[in-house]
């Protein structure tokens, strides 16, 4: 796996010193990293002068915020689309809509997973 | 304050504004059920548990967190409460597991406790499992998620309490739970295990794993924790003659719910299978076990066929203060020697050196829980949440109540968080760095001159010096940048009250006096001694360091710092003890190892102390104990000292005898024994009575601690009033001068114990050793969270050992890079004293050029490395500087 470019961390931390800029500092490593890697959960604590454990708590409370980056790997072998389905007596049900074939993509992207 | 009145259950109840609903009922003894509530918290509404009915809304509202108003008419259990209550405890026990037969919580449950007070039988709800893995990842403290009730005390605990947020609630909805960052085990976190939320979770989701299964104790025992100088108060539980647990005692203590780890999980040495049962007498090299009879007897011949110059007794400040007034009694007035000293010349001694030159008492000036309302808190060589972890949360606990932090350190250690300002200044230039505040001080006419004219004398003399201390010398001598410095000397001249904390940082130096001075002159500057939250206040290291202090367990004073020079204090205690006792002070520890090496000293009697660990250069300290012909030893363990003794004799634990222990902030306190002495071992108080009777001597007719605090308040001023009985209703801080004195928390309030405070000039002196092309790094030293000392307790803590079981060498970043070591790799530090091999730890806590080591660890011992270059006036080596370089293995 890449090692992460921390570099850009020191400006979208320039300036910033309290819990008040935490929600926007995070929005930032979002647009920058594409999620909130752990690294930058350290920083992003020292910096603010928060618990590092305060900052992974608003990390994971919002949906905009992910700790982990979308899954970009092909499945090794043909992966099954399932569906949830509702019915009408309260019952969950999966049911399959598809399935994607490595041999036939190029990447894969994980949406809203 | 406003009243306010208004109707609980038909009865008119008052109260004053900002009070909630729950605080009036329960300070009219009404019960309103409660679970995510604690009264030390902010309350938070969450369980829900706590619902009153407001008549005149009809809404249910939860009294933890709604202020009473007036006209209010409240019902506390009308069926709508009750229903309600009845539904949340349901659904939060639809969500809990029933592992209630298996969960060590037991009846002391809360959830369970309120199912049963509101008669719920059965869950109308369907079951929700939420599975966790459970975490035991932490030696001491379990975790168990699948129980949680998502009530918070433990995070708000954590943060509010603990100032740690080791964890906090993570995730929503469904998922919520309190949570380490990353999800990770409790022991991977920056969880301090002080155990705080397990004693508050209301279930079973977080469980001491030492006492799970143990079951109920049959007494609880207050008593005084024998680790730090904090002197938390402790109760021991016991059953059977055995340790079950510790737990804060919340009552008249400088603790209140809180306890660090060692506090409450340091504890399993005392049953440990290592303990000394029996006096051993070493035959052909090795260890014999003998009578208490033939051992006693052994140690008396032997030491009365020495003239008392050859003789030397060193006490301990983990010993109570019964005991060291005895060791100091032992060794003027039946050996008759002078050669009497313990380890705070090893820590604390400039602390009496200095303080007693400028205030004329050698002491913390303020008391503990003061610190909270400081304006200003200037923190130097203190890393006070690991050797003072208490006095951390005051600390902390400041900062919250808007308190400036000032924290003057060379490494960056956890309280650097917390702080407005950090000024990293090269170990050794603290004198600088003071004086250079004070310079600014000075310059910008912040000084507090009414209190300079009517409290203070050399103030010109003092000023003069000043000069030599313009801020580019400052700033190239400390590394701390012009502006910063300014800034502190502001912040703390101005946001009073200004407090100074200090520790070892500043005293284990070879100018370690001068730096004592420098904190003084700078709070006499400002007028920041005398007055609540102020003072200088240096912190103790040991339990009772201060207490043998005080009672003369040191060559120059006897008990309550009589000066043994001053004829008319000798021929006090000479009258009480009815001989002639040496005319000049004797030698300290540092001179008595010494005279050893040179053959002066010939026998010493060692009470509890491991100088093979805790002296500088070891090395030279295990020849000086090897030459000796007699070597006595009391302990609890067969330490490295006790291993070159000629008889070992085995002292009782804390656990197992009575006595006092005097904190840091002055406060003598009751240790209580909670169980008899393991095998045959004995408490060191009567151990040294049997000896001083054995010796002819009559002054040692003792049956309890008690009767020797009787013969020291008759003698010591300081502790004229206190005795045994008043200690009953709580701690008493001296200077307590007769048996109807309250105690003196704050010293100096109307003059100086020696009349007016002195400003003394000072000069900047370097550290004696600096880094050169040969050794290009400097070692500094100092203590973990986990471990005392040198280990001799803590090591023998399996959990402490799990959490750090290795001394570890830091090395900044940068340094590792340019030495080609990675972190975890085994290196080399090599002094001109030896050379010690331990793990790197590479971090940017130690800055460039700095690598840091504790002591505690006798496979890594870092004083084979530090300097013994002596303060000339405290005569403390130099710990804290010295050269080293670090190699590859």
């Amino acid at each position: 796996m890449p090692s992460l470019d921390l570099g850009k961390m020191n400006k979208i931390l320039q300036g910033r010193r309290g819990e008040e800029d935490l929600i926007t500092t995070l929005r930032r490593v979002r647009g920058e990293y594409g999620h909130i890697p752990p690294e930058t959960i350290v920083l992003i604590a020292k910096a603010l002068k928060l618990a590092q454990s305060r900052v992974y708590s608003v990390a994971t409370f919002y949906d905009e915020f992910r700790t982990q980056p979308q899954s970009v790997v092909k499945p090794e072998r043909e992966k099954r689309i399932d569906e949830q389905i509702l019915t009408d007596d309260s019952r969950l049900v999966l049911r399959s809509i598809g399935s994607i074939n490595p041999e036939n993509i190029d990447s894969y992207i994980a949406v809203g997973g | 304050m406003e009243k306010i009145t208004i109707t609980v259950n038909g009865s008119k109840v008052s109260g004053h504004v900002g009070m909630t609903i729950l605080d009036l009922a329960r300070k009219n003894n009404i019960a309103i059920p409660t679970l995510c509530y604690h009264p030390l918290l902010t309350p938070s509404g969450a369980c829900r548990v706590c619902l009153v009915e407001d008549e005149n809304s009809g809404r249910l509202i939860a009294s933890c967190v709604t202020p009473i108003a007036p006209g209010m008419v409240i019902n506390t259990d009308s069926p709508r409460v009750i229903e309600a209550r009845r539904t949340f405890i349901e659904l939060m026990l639809a969500g809990h597991p029933d592992s209630c037969l298996v969960c060590d919580k037991g009846n002391r449950c809360e959830l369970r406790k309120l199912a049963s007070e509101l008669e719920i039988s059965q869950v109308r709800f369907r079951k929700v499992r939420r599975f966790y893995q459970l975490d035991d990842s932490n030696p001491f403290i379990e975790r168990d998620l699948t129980k949680c009730i998502l009530c918070g005390r433990c995070v708000k605990a954590c943060q509010e309490i603990q100032g740690v947020t080791a964890i906090y609630f993570a995730y929503r909805g469904f998922d919520l739970k309190p949570a380490t960052f990353q999800d990770r085990g409790l022991a991977e976190s920056t969880c301090v295990s002080c155990g705080l939320c397990v004693s508050l979770c209301p279930v079973g989701a977080l469980s001491d794993k030492s006492t799970r299964n143990l079951g109920k104790e049959t007494s609880k025992v207050n008593t005084v924790c024998t680790y730090c100088g904090c002197g938390c108060s402790i109760y021991l539980s016991v059953r059977d003659q055995e340790i079950l647990g510790v737990s804060p005692c919340p009552e008249n203590s400088v603790n209140g719910i809180s306890l660090c780890v060692k506090g409450r999980y340091g504890f399993d040495f005392i049953h440990h299978p290592d303990r000394l049962k029996t006096p051993l007498i070493k035959k052909d090299e090795e260890f014999v076990e003998a009578s208490w009879d033939e051992a006693l007897g052994l140690v008396a011949s032997k030491l009365k066929s020495y003239k008392s110059e050859k003789l030397a007794v060193i006490s301990s400040a983990k010993c109570t203060n019964e005991e060291n007034y005895l060791a100091q009694k032992l060794a003027r007035a039946v050996l008759g020697t002078g050669n009497v000293d313990h380890c705070a010349r090893l820590c604390h001694a400039p602390s009496v050196t200095g303080l007693v030159q400028s205030f004329g008492s050698g002491a913390m000036t303020n008391s503990i829980n003061e610190l909270r309302d400081a304006g200003c808190i200037l923190a130097i060589g203190t890393n006070t949440t690991e050797a003072h972890p208490i006095i951390g949360l005051e600390i902390k606990r400041a900062v919250d109540k808007g308190a400036k932090l000032i924290v003057a350190n060379p490494r960056e250690i956890d309280l650097v968080r917390w702080a407005h300002l950090w000024l990293q200044h090269r170990p050794g230039s603290d004198v600088a760095l003071l004086m250079g505040m004070a310079r600014v001080i000075v310059d910008e006419g912040l000084i507090d001159q009414a209190f300079i004219d009517e409290r203070c004398e050399n103030f010109d003399a003092f000023r003069e010096s000043l000069k030599g201390f313009d801020l580019d010398f400052v700033e190239r001598t400390t590394g701390v940048l012009k502006d910063k410095m300014v800034e502190a000397a502001r912040i703390y001249a101005t946001e009073k009250p200004s407090a100074i904390l200090y520790a070892m940082g500043i005293t284990q130096h070879s100018h370690g006096t001068d730096n004592v001075i420098a904190t003084a002159n700078l709070a006499m500057l400002t007028g920041n001694v005398g007055k609540p939250s102020s003072g200088v206040n240096p912190l103790r290291g040991q339990n009772n360091v201060q207490g043998a202090c005080d009672m003369g367990a040191l060559p120059n004073v006897y008990p309550g710092y009589q000066a043994v020079a001053d004829g008319n204090i000798r021929g006090k205690f000479e009258a009480a003890w009815g001989c002639s006792l040496p005319p000049s002070p004797g030698l300290t520890i540092t001179e008595i190892i010494d005279s050893a090496y040179r053959g002066k000293i010939k026998a010493i009697c060692i009470i509890g102390e491991n100088p093979l660990l805790s002296e500088p250069n070891i090395a030279h300290a295990k020849e000086a104990l090897e030459k000796l012909e007699f070597l006595v030893v009391q302990d609890i363990f067969l330490s490295e000292t006790a291993k070159l003794a000629d008889v070992v004799l085995p002292g009782a634990s804390f656990a197992e005898k009575d006595g006092t222990f005097t904190n840091t902030e002055r406060r003598v306190q009751r240790l209580r024994k909670a169980i008899e002495p393991i095998g045959d071992c004995r408490p060191d108080w009567w151990i040294t009575c049997q000896l001083g009777k054995k010796m002819g001597s009559s002054g040692f007719n003792f049956e309890h601690p008690s009767q020797v605090m009787d013969e020291i308040s008759s003698l010591t001023p300081s502790y004229g009033g206190i005795s045994y009985q008043r200690l009953e209703d709580g701690g008493l801080q001296w200077p307590c001068p007769t048996p109807e004195h309250p105690g003196t928390p704050i010293l100096h309030t109307q003059q100086f114990t020696r009349g007016k405070g002195r400003f003394i000039p000072l000069e900047y002196k370097p550290p004696m050793e600096l880094p050169d092309d040969e050794y290009p790094l400097v070692l500094t030293t100092g203590r973990s969270l986990y471990h005392f000392h040198t280990g001799t307790m803590t090591r023998k803590v399996e959990g402490l050992n799990v959490l750090k079981g290795e001394g570890t060498v830091e090395v900044n970043p940068k340094d590792a890079s340019a030495l080609g070591i990675a972190d975890g790799e085994k290196v080399k530090v090599i002094s001109r004293r030896g050379e010690v091999i331990a793990k790197a730890k590479v971090t940017e806590v130690s800055p460039v050029g700095v690598v840091f080591m504790t002591f505690h660890f006798a496979e890594s011992p870092a004083n084979l490395l530090t300097n013994p270059a002596l303060d000339p006036v405290a005569k403390i080596p130099e710990y804290k500087v010295c050269a080293v370089r670090v190699e590859r293995v």
